[in-house]
């Protein structure tokens, strides 16, 4: 799973975590993954262009990082979490695929990057993501 | 207020340590690791004692005898002696007029019922005089549950003799009356056989019996689980009352903590702080996991099937 391969969509990256986020979507909506993999794909090549996120207390500082939008009819709405390696998204790492309900996936970016320094936070936004995991009927994962 | 619950405190012992004191050194020492102790809280407790083939029994200050009731009501003066002192809770001490029969009693009341307290015994005729305590005969302090159940404290029985010899025997009791005795004095061979059944002793002859009794949850004091079963009702209805604020009952065989009772009140605020133990760990333990591995956009799309040039 883990093997490098040479070749084409090496601009983006996928953390264990967001491939975990990735398995679970693939239960729940296979036609949310291929868009998630469409979008992919265009952050690979350069056609898209993440929107930039913002330092919140509730997420932390994601400022390097950037959202994409994930569309699919008749699905609720997703979002992708990419962090800038490489400077304007040339190179992208994904942090959280998730859901954007009560902001979710930028509340699993803040806590996978650990950018919640003070520990109350933290655990407060472990807290909200526990909530909205099971008002999702999801599985209660971080 | 009889139904308030009773509550010992180190006040409450100290004051017990008087009449500890006349069972040697140990009594009190005994008395103060195994009776559990709340700072500030009410001590309801009474004393029953035998004047010949009678049994009086006394709680917070009212005798409840109705022979006694009857002369107080017809001459107050009549009455014990009072003495109360002032510590942050009000103890009041009664002291019966002919130490050699009677035996002496103590209440306590909340500093902010002493003013009530003072006019209620001034109007009975009562004295609030200083005086020791002394004359004890066959004595038992009895505590009154929140659940309305007499709860048995100690009993000095004939303490005069053979002082060094005495065992503290620790018992559990309770009656089931509040108010035992009232209009049925028991004779005396009738008496030992209900003292028997009350503190569910086996030993006719103790010399004192001590029960040490709880419905507070304090640092240190564990109840064992008959004695959370018996008070099961006092424990709910004082979590009723108290809500988050009421201490949680610790208990486990051999008073080895293993379990505990609390209002639900505080059992819905700890299941917020539980949860956010439980997931801080689980998240600690999630960054703790990540290793750095990262997979390509390629071979993810590999994993799950998803040919990625025709998307």
């Amino acid at each position: 799973m883990t093997a490098r391969r040479r070749g084409p969509y090496l601009n983006v990256v996928l953390t264990a975590v967001a491939l975990a986020d990735l398995r679970q979507i693939e239960k729940r909506s296979l036609d949310v993954l291929a868009q998630v993999f469409r979008l992919l794909k265009q952050l690979d090549n350069g056609t898209l262009q993440p929107t930039r996120l913002q330092s919140l207390a509730k997420t932390g500082d994601l400022t390097d990082c950037g959202k994409i939008v994930v569309l699919v009819d008749g699905e609720p709405e997703h979002r992708i979490v990419v962090r800038d390696l490489g400077g304007s998204f040339q190179v992208s790492e994904v942090v959280a695929v998730e859901n954007r309900t009560d902001d979710l996936p930028y509340l699993l970016a803040g806590l996978r990057l650990a950018r919640q320094g003070d520990p109350i936070r933290r655990s407060d936004a472990s807290r909200r993501i526990a909530r909205i995991r099971r008002a999702l009927d999801q599985p209660d994962e971080t | 207020m009889l139904r308030d619950g009773v509550w010992a405190t180190a006040e409450l012992l100290d004051e017990l340590g008087d009449t500890l004191g006349w069972l040697g050194p140990g009594a009190l020492a005994t008395a103060k690791a195994t009776l559990p102790m709340v700072d500030g809280s009410l001590v309801l407790v009474a004393a029953t004692w035998f004047d010949g083939p009678n049994m009086w029994t006394s709680v917070n200050g009212l005798d409840w005898s109705p022979a006694a009731e009857q002369a107080a009501l017809a001459d107050p003066s009549d009455f014990p002696t009072v003495t109360y002192v002032d510590l942050e809770r009000i103890i009041i001490r009664f002291r019966a007029p002919e130490p050699d029969k009677h035996t002496c009693w103590f209440t306590s009341t909340p500093c902010r019922d002493i003013g009530a307290q003072r006019l209620e015994y001034s109007a009975a005729g009562f004295a609030l005089l200083s005086a020791p305590l002394t004359g004890y005969d066959d004595t038992q302090l009895v505590g009154l549950t929140n659940d309305g159940h007499l709860m048995m404290l100690g009993r000095l029985d004939d303490y005069s003799r053979n002082v060094d010899q005495r065992p503290w025997w620790p018992l559990l009791g309770t009656t089931r009356r509040a108010r035992p005795h009232r209009d049925h004095p028991i004779p005396r061979r009738r008496r030992r056989r209900h003292l028997r059944r009350i503190v569910g002793a086996v030993r006719p002859r103790l010399q004192l019996i001590t029960v040490m009794y709880m419905n507070v949850y304090t640092a240190g004091s564990t109840e064992t689980v008959s004695d959370a079963r018996k008070h099961l009702t006092g424990h709910v209805a004082r979590f009723r009352a108290e809500g988050a604020d009421a201490e949680p009952v610790v208990f486990g065989d051999r008073r080895k903590p293993e379990a505990v009772l609390l209002a639900f009140e505080t059992f819905s605020m700890l299941l917020e702080a539980a949860e956010d133990v439980v997931i801080a760990q689980r998240v600690r333990e999630r960054d703790a996991a990540d290793s750095g591995e990262r997979t390509s956009l390629a071979d993810a799309a590999a994993e799950f099937g998803i040919d990625l040039d025709p998307l």
